[in-house]
């Protein structure tokens, strides 16, 4: 009997461990959220010291009525479907032949190699890829020699600069998830099929993209919603029409100051994302069904 | 036989060439930058003319290493908090039936599903509504909420499927629970609380928006200096700067390659894709 209540006081000590993260967990991240739905109504800053001073539903009547915010979500969304599908294009192949194809004793190193960009802080790769299309770059000095495109010529200061950018940053997260899924792929399956006379369209369809949904799926959540919310490289590498929603918001907290409308625009931008991954929810489900059925039901 | 030998290799070399392309893709900036902080051009301009002037004045003029300075402390201590509360909450999650872990494992995954600039405004929101605004306390909780699910996430799959009965055996014997802890448990899952914290570590290292928005004004973390140098000029220290980052980086890697941790499990894309 004795013996019984002292493993549950353990087991109530060990429990009361959970406790920091817990708190953390709820004060520093779900309910901030939370809050986030209450500042979107307030009128003007948030002031340390001073407080709320008011509420207003003119944040969101603005942003309704302004012909900038649709136009800016819309290019935010849609930059950021660009730089996905992108990375699904160079992903995809990357990582099959890093699962499939090298030998398997390389295999370890290449996702490695491949995980380097991602630990490496956002501010030096974006800067990385600025000397490299700046006009007399190791790489624009030679093409510019070449004669392939002329001496001044730069794509820096554009949409297709951030679009660049964000490819760079983003895909080894692609390459990642997707190799997680394509090496559990088990050879015996795939040369069953080619033993029964499956080209490698028919391979491809059948098996290896039904198993590698979850991992497509990962990918593009892991770059979908952080891209369409992107602002620092809008801001550095965008040029005058560069802007996008990330950066109309970090603008109303750094330049213009209007805080309980920058809340109001940071929630838009949250709904709509969780529409997106809805969407995108609902189009990867219905193509798992059409295609192979689901695997792992 | 030899016709449909000659497909498989077809496809090998296409595959090949695919990936050392990605690869080149991949380096080629990076590669750029080493070179160039070598290079006795400011501008980063061809032909290169070998010096080590930049690393010198990286040591001893420039303002950058302050920053670095700075950010190395911060996130170390961050870091630190994060794999010892990510230890914490895998212990006690065993003690809890699977419904309540499964509800903790789903809020912890809510700050990985959300944009870091929302994540940074709407805390900047709270800290301003509770009075501590821009400061050192507000960048702390606020990095360390960023960072801690990954540190948690690799620590709790381990200490979920490490073998129980040498703890059992300890307790069996006479041990304490700060025995059986120190001396059983935490070397069991050594490799993956390292593997936590180095991933916390560089996380919160570069994790801009959340020091951009939170850090009080005078404050510049490594990332901030960086984002506020990259538009006046050319600064050449900074290629250097660059090159060492690069060379940790690499180190870092290596050293969760040797324990045992493949890049993806790192990022979480196996457990992300189960749940599917």
């Amino acid at each position: 009997m004795e013996q019984v209540s002292t493993v549950k006081k353990r087991d109530r000590g060990t429990r009361a461990l959970i406790l920091p993260s817990a708190a953390m967990l709820l004060f520093i991240s779900i309910i901030p959220l939370c809050l986030l739905v209450l500042f979107s109504f307030v009128d003007g800053n948030v002031t340390v010291g001073r407080g709320i001073d008011g509420f207003t539903i003119g944040n969101f009547v603005r942003a309704f009525s302004s012909a900038m915010v649709p136009k800016l979500l819309g290019k935010s969304f849609l930059i950021s479907l660009i730089v996905t599908l992108i990375c699904i294009g160079i992903g995809y192949p990357a990582a099959w032949a890093i699962a499939k194809v090298v030998k398997p004793q390389r295999r370890n190193i290449l996702v490695m190699m491949a995980a380097v960009p991602a630990l490496i802080s956002q501010l030096l790769l974006i800067y990385t890829i600025m000397k490299l299309l700046q006009p007399g770059s190791v790489l624009m000095e030679p093409l510019a020699r070449l004669g392939i495109i002329a001496d001044t010529d730069t794509i820096l200061y554009s949409s297709k600069a951030v679009i660049f950018i964000l490819v760079y940053e983003y895909l080894p997260y692609m390459i990642l998830c997707l190799y997680s899924v394509l090496e559990k792929i088990d050879d015996r399956v795939l040369e069953a099929a080619r033993t029964l006379g499956a080209g490698n369209y028919r391979i491809f369809r059948d098996i290896i993209l039904p198993q590698s949904f979850p991992g497509l799926f990962s990918g593009i959540l892991i770059i979908f919603i952080p891209a369409a919310g992107s602002f620092v490289e809008p801001d550095i590498a965008g040029g005058p029409y560069g802007m996008m929603i990330g950066s109309l918001i970090n603008t109303q907290y750094n330049t213009s100051l209007n805080m309980g409308y920058g809340a109001a625009l940071s929630l838009i931008l949250l709904v709509l994302m969780a529409l997106a991954l809805l969407v995108i929810n609902f189009i990867m489900s219905t193509a798992e069904r059409k295609i192979g059925g689901k695997i792992n039901a | 036989m030899p016709k449909n030998r000659r497909k498989i290799s077809g496809t090998r070399v296409f595959f090949t060439v695919w990936i050392i392309l990605t690869m080149v893709f991949l380096f080629f900036p990076i590669a750029q930058i080493i070179l160039m902080s070598f290079n006795t051009s400011v501008y980063g301009r061809l032909p290169i003319v070998f010096t080590t002037q930049w690393y010198v004045k990286l040591f001893t003029t420039s303002k950058l290493l302050g920053a670095a300075g700075f950010s190395l402390g911060f996130s170390l201590v961050v870091s630190l908090v994060s794999a010892v509360l990510g230890i914490m909450a895998s212990l006690a999650l065993r003690k809890f039936p699977t419904r309540l872990n499964n509800i903790f494992n789903t809020l912890m995954d809510v700050p990985l599903m959300i944009p870091w600039l929302v994540q940074a405004v709407s805390l900047l929101l709270l800290f301003s509504f509770v009075g501590i605004g821009r400061s050192i306390p507000s960048m702390f909780l606020g990095c360390l909420a960023a960072v801690m699910p990954h540190s948690f996430m690799l620590t709790y799959s381990r200490v979920m499927t490490m073998d129980p009965y040498p703890e059992e055996a300890g307790r069996t014997l006479g041990a304490t629970p700060f025995q059986v802890f120190r001396d059983i448990t935490f070397r069991m899952i050594f490799p993956a609380v390292l593997a936590g914290w180095l991933m916390s570590f560089v996380l919160c290292f570069n994790c801009f928006s959340l020091q951009y928005y939170l850090a009080p004004f005078g404050t510049y973390t490594l990332p901030m200096k960086i984002f506020t140098l990259i538009r006046s000029g050319s600064k050449p220290d900074m290629n250097a700067l660059a090159t060492i980052m690069v060379g940790i980086t690499f180190a870092i890697i290596l050293i969760l390659n040797k324990i045992g941790f493949g890049a993806d499990q790192l990022f979480g894309a196996p457990r992300r894709g189960e749940k599917e």
